[in-house]
């Protein structure tokens, strides 16, 4: 069970700071039975089932991670509200896609509506499937290096998390396993394709 | 395209580390060279990958909590429908069976030191192998392996960390490179740089960088997190041309490397 209650502030600041923070700050939110019970029971309401409410509260939770530590939430709501909207969303587009679009709102919704816009960092299931595959490709060693630093670990971090002598060694390694990726990402057909219509 | 001109650009960019002049000529550039503007939507495609990985890995934790809340909630069930007299007579039963079964587990165990286990799987390449898997490359990489071969770590060290990573024989570099660094007891630098060669998919190197990375490891100071799980991927793969000492390595590491060696 996790004591630890979180503001805005504090929430934001422990997705930025070290892997023990972020997970306790996950965990936090992970453990909200009041939030998931509202996300499932808005998926149920809207022709959805338990596991598909389930589904969507990790989901929302992975998204709301991701748009935290980019600086997308700007805390103009509470996390939590934040975090319904994000799983309201997700399931508005699973629907889209469904063509099943007629959506049926809670009464209070409209207190819980958050403005910010949490589709910034949506990607298509098939772009997930490409990055997977790629990511398959680069080695467990690597892809430890570049998600400690991309959660912003340091370098001194990263070195005593992975075994390096000093940080100068983790940067070296860093980069070479970023220009792996790249070159991995660059051999990809289907991510250059993606490439070009970005570009 | 040549990455490596453009990434410490791109990534200084990226981190505000450029001046406003630089900046600004950069972000000029961008519209002006098409190379630079493909290697920063690579990068751009990098980072985003980088977070499919964070995500999946997130979604494998939530899900992972799931299961244990699920797990937690079935025994109390059970528990009220099974509590009787007879059931306290087993379990204490259960009891002195396991604890004799642990201190005898315990007694026949040997512990097994790291070095030990190091010394028992780790091989030199030979001579005979230390040759060209790209007989067309020249050059750097010749005198790598010659150095190499002469047992000049150091200098053969030097010689591989040169080979550009666009270089055909860059695998093969990065995996001598490892084995340049176990000779000279750098283990962490050795693991590292077999994590790069096994990255590189040349289906030549791939596997035997794999393994030798997890040999690695058990040199590393405070075996670093991560061992268990590659050691753990060799041993499930049947197919991998090191599955066979991958699970006789897999029962003698479970001490050092906790549960996921002994997956």
């Amino acid at each position: 069970m996790n004591a630890v209650v979180y503001d805005n502030e504090q929430f934001v600041a422990a997705l930025k700071q070290g892997e023990l923070q972020r997970q306790s700050a996950i965990r936090w939110l992970y453990e909200d039975k009041e939030l998931r019970k509202r996300v499932i029971a808005f998926v149920r309401n809207n022709q959805g089932n338990e596991e598909d409410g389930t589904d969507m509260f990790h989901e929302g939770i992975i998204v709301l991670d991701r748009n935290v530590r980019d600086d997308s939430f700007r805390g103009e709501s509470s996390v939590k509200g934040y975090l319904f909207s994000i799983c309201r969303f997700l399931w508005m587009n699973q629907l889209r896609k469904n063509s099943r679009i007629t959506l049926v709102e809670p009464g209070n919704v409209k207190e819980e509506v958050e403005y910010e816009t949490p589709e910034r960092h949506f990607q298509s299931d098939e772009l997930k499937t490409v990055m997977g595959q790629v990511l398959d490709q680069l080695g467990q060693q690597c892809r430890k290096i570049l998600d400690l630093w991309k959660l912003s670990h340091s370098m001194a971090e990263i070195a005593a998390e992975l075994g390096f002598d000093n940080d100068a060694q983790a940067r070296k390694a860093k980069y070479r396993c970023h220009l792996s990726l790249m070159q991995l990402l660059e051999k990809n057909p289907g991510i250059m394709q993606r490439l070009k219509e970005w570009v | 395209m040549n990455i490596e001109q453009h990434f410490e650009r791109i990534e200084s960019y990226r981190e505000g580390g450029l001046s406003p002049a630089e900046k600004q000529s950069f972000e000029r550039e961008l519209t002006e060279n098409a190379e630079l503007k493909q290697a920063y939507g690579l990068y751009q495609m990098s980072l985003e990958a980088i977070e499919t990985g964070i995500g999946n890995q997130l979604r494998q934790e939530l899900k992972q909590w799931e299961k244990s809340a699920a797990s937690d909630a079935a025994p109390q069930e059970a528990k009220v429908v099974s509590f009787t007299r007879r059931l306290v007579q087993y379990g204490a039963a259960a009891a002195i069976l396991l604890l004799v079964g642990f201190f005898g587990w315990q007694f026949l165990q040997k512990p097994v030191s790291p070095e030990t286990l190091y010394g028992e799987y780790y091989e030199l390449p030979s001579a005979g192998s230390i040759r060209s898997v790209d007989p067309g490359t020249k050059g750097a990489m010749d005198q790598g392996r010659q150095a190499f071969g002469d047992k000049n770590y150091a200098q053969a060290i030097q010689i591989f960390s040169s080979i550009p990573s666009n270089d055909p024989a860059y695998a093969e570099a990065q995996y001598l490179l490892g084995h340049a660094d176990c000779q000279l007891q750098q283990f962490a630098a050795a693991r590292a740089a077999f994590a790069i060669a096994a990255a590189q998919n040349d289906f030549r190197i791939k596997e035997k960088a794999e393994w030798y990375g997890v040999v690695s490891c058990l040199r590393v100071n405070d075996q670093p997190s991560g061992c268990g799980d590659a050691l753990a991927a060799i041993s499930e793969n049947t197919d991998h041309a090191y599955h066979d000492s991958a699970v006789a390595l897999q029962k003698k590491t479970s001490k050092v490397w906790g549960k996921n060696s002994g997956r």
